[in-house]
């Protein structure tokens, strides 16, 4: 067993960011649009704000303050955390979630970062060889046929053979960095990189804003092909869509993956803080941070920039590809049409996407090497160690299985999403009922630089845990059955469901190992006492 | 642009910009964090 130093935050600003950095991702610039669009525009914007309010910031919130508590314990891991604010091994056991959901999601969201870096250096470069002056359909087909062979979707192992190891390189360049910032440490490798990333990333949004919001009307021979009307696309309001669940259900769903709650990551991020370190302000920070670039920039660049080159019924199929088709084929076309300019913005863009992709992977790593650390008792180098090396396997296969997809979206459906909000639930529960919604508003307003209105209070015990149980419900019925039906069919999602259950294994193991040496150790790891200057 | 797309784009947009400033502005004004020293248990990582 080994001694390490406790690790801690710099600044405030500093764990701030770090959050920010991990909620603001590719879903803010390219799933918000698509799902705003496609769910009543504008008056998306109502059930999307009212689950920010009533789910995602009282859920952070409680993340923020548990985090902090248990780690003035001595426990910065997700199942540390849950066991002492459940006060008990059935919440502890639960809390392996929280750790296994960033490692499993990384396996395959460095993958896409890796996409970003690719498409950046190709920018850099000279773009992936669209022609402007041919036609739509036929930059479509190159523009296509680029990501198909860029991402290896058409057949699985294609990325190991011939022009595909480009991504195999972009891939271990993209790991190596994030595996040299989670070396470097808390405050020295993720606080210090998110301190320059996330300003670049905004400088890097305003400059692409700027540019499609002067861009006028760029074809006078489709007048109604104007920033006014790219903008009304996303904006313009179809209230009758606000009498359907599912844009609710939308709407939710959004909110609660884009701002990172449920994933342990908050949960581990504020476990270093100082025990009168600001919780409320710093996670309304946080989250405002999220909103400014999904709304903000997400909300004014994506489709605007399609509706311009594309049109209404360019950008309407662009919607329909999903996020991805819209990111990494559609936007290079509209990017081949900028004229010089093109290339340029085009590497601002992508850049801001890698950037955006760094700062939450980072966030997926740290919270695993935190447990194993404490778990094991084992050095940040080794803990790292092991992390690179599961990493690594989960990645293979991620790199290998490409065809459709298929591998990396169940992981993505089971882990990234299903897991988020059992997590999530899980959280909420403990922190108003099983940790006191009393204690827990106290623990919330410790060394806080605003007093939260006691109505959130009601918000925390109550409305959110129900919202989120409608939500997971609807969530269920909606998706569910294809889903089984899709292991049922595919050995690569079948493969998929065997490496979650190798690895949650693998977590239960290792806290099993973590709770005879927390006891050992004489961490009141079930919550019995409370701590100094705490009134229980 | 319809009225309503107008309205909703500027209300979201002004929301979410003060929101952000108002919260940096606390941030960045408010009193900076007394150093605090803590001991952590032995033999534990972390």
């Amino acid at each position: 067993m080994t001694t390490s130093q406790k690790e801690e935050w710099g600044s405030r600003i500093g764990v701030i960011l770090a959050v920010a950095g991990s909620a603001v991702g590719l879903g803010n610039f390219l799933r918000f649009p698509g799902q705003a669009a496609m769910n009543g525009g504008g008056a998306f914007l109502i059930p999307y704000f009212t689950a920010l309010l009533l789910l995602g910031i009282p859920i952070g919130w409680a993340e923020w303050a548990m985090g902090r508590y248990a780690g003035a314990k001595g426990l910065h891991s997700a199942p540390g955390i849950m066991g002492i604010i459940g006060r008990g091994s059935t919440a502890r056991y639960l809390g392996v979630v929280g750790v296994m959901i960033p490692l499993a999601v990384a396996f395959y969201y460095v993958f896409i970062e890796a996409w970003t870096l690719g498409y950046f250096l190709k920018y850099l470069t000279g773009g992936i060889g669209i022609d402007p002056s041919a036609p739509i359909a036929a930059q479509s087909v190159v523009s296509t046929d680029y990501y198909n062979g860029f991402t290896g979707t058409t057949a699985d192992g294609i990325l190991f053979t011939g022009d595909s190891l480009f991504t195999v390189f972009c891939w271990v360049a993209a790991f190596a960095v994030n595996i040299y910032l989670i070396y470097r440490g808390l405050s020295k490798g993720i606080e210090k990189f998110v301190t320059y990333a996330m300003p670049i990333m905004a400088v890097c949004a305003l400059i692409v804003l700027i540019r499609v919001l002067t861009l006028g009307t760029p074809d006078p021979a489709n007048p109604e092909r104007n920033v006014v009307n790219g903008l009304g696309y996303m904006w313009n309001p179809d209230f009758s869509a606000l009498g359907n669940f599912q844009t609710w259900l939308a709407a939710a769903g959004q909110i609660f993956f884009s701002i990172s709650v449920g994933f342990g990551i908050i949960l581990n991020y504020s476990s270093y803080m100082k025990r009168k370190g600001d919780v409320a302000l710093s996670g309304l920070t946080a989250a405002a941070t999220n909103e400014l670039f999904e709304v903000g920039f997400g909300g004014m660049i994506t489709l605007t920039a399609s509706f311009l080159f594309l049109g209404l019924s360019g950008t309407a199929a662009a919607v329909a590809t999903g996020s991805f088709g819209l990111g990494f084929q559609t936007l290079p076309i509209v990017f081949a049409q900028m004229g010089p300019w093109g290339n340029v913005i085009g590497a601002i863009w992508f850049l801001m996407l890698f950037l955006a992709a760094v700062t939450s992977s980072l966030s997926m790593y740290q919270p695993a090497v935190a447990f194993l650390m404490e778990a094991l008792g084992i050095a940040r180098r080794q803990a790292v160690n092991l992390v690179v090396g599961i990493s690594v396997v989960g990645t293979a296969l991620t790199l290998w299985f490409t065809a459709g997809g298929v591998f990396w979206a169940t992981l993505d459906f089971w882990v990234g999403t299903f897991l988020i909000f059992v997590m999530a639930g899980v959280q909420i529960i403990a922190f108003g009922w099983a940790f006191g919604i009393d204690r827990g508003w106290r623990e919330l307003h410790v060394g806080a630089l605003i007093q939260l209105p006691t109505v959130v209070k009601f918000v925390m015990k109550y409305v959110a845990p129900v919202y989120l149980i409608v939500v997971f419900v609807g969530f269920c019925v909606q998706n569910l059955p294809a889903s089984i039906r899709q292991i049922g069919e595919s050995p690569p999602a079948q493969i998929a469901l065997g490496l979650i259950g190798v690895t949650l294994l693998g977590l239960i193991l290792a806290l099993r190992i973590g709770e005879r040496r927390w006891r050992a150790a004489g961490i009141d790891l079930d919550g019995r006492h409370p701590i100094a200057g705490e009134t229980d | 642009m319809r009225p309503g797309g107008w309205f909703t784009l500027i209300i979201s947009t002004v929301f979410v910009w003060s929101l952000a400033i108002w919260c940096y502005y606390r941030i960045l004004t408010a009193a900076p964090e007394e150093p605090e020293v803590t001991l952590p248990p032995e033999s534990l990582g972390g």
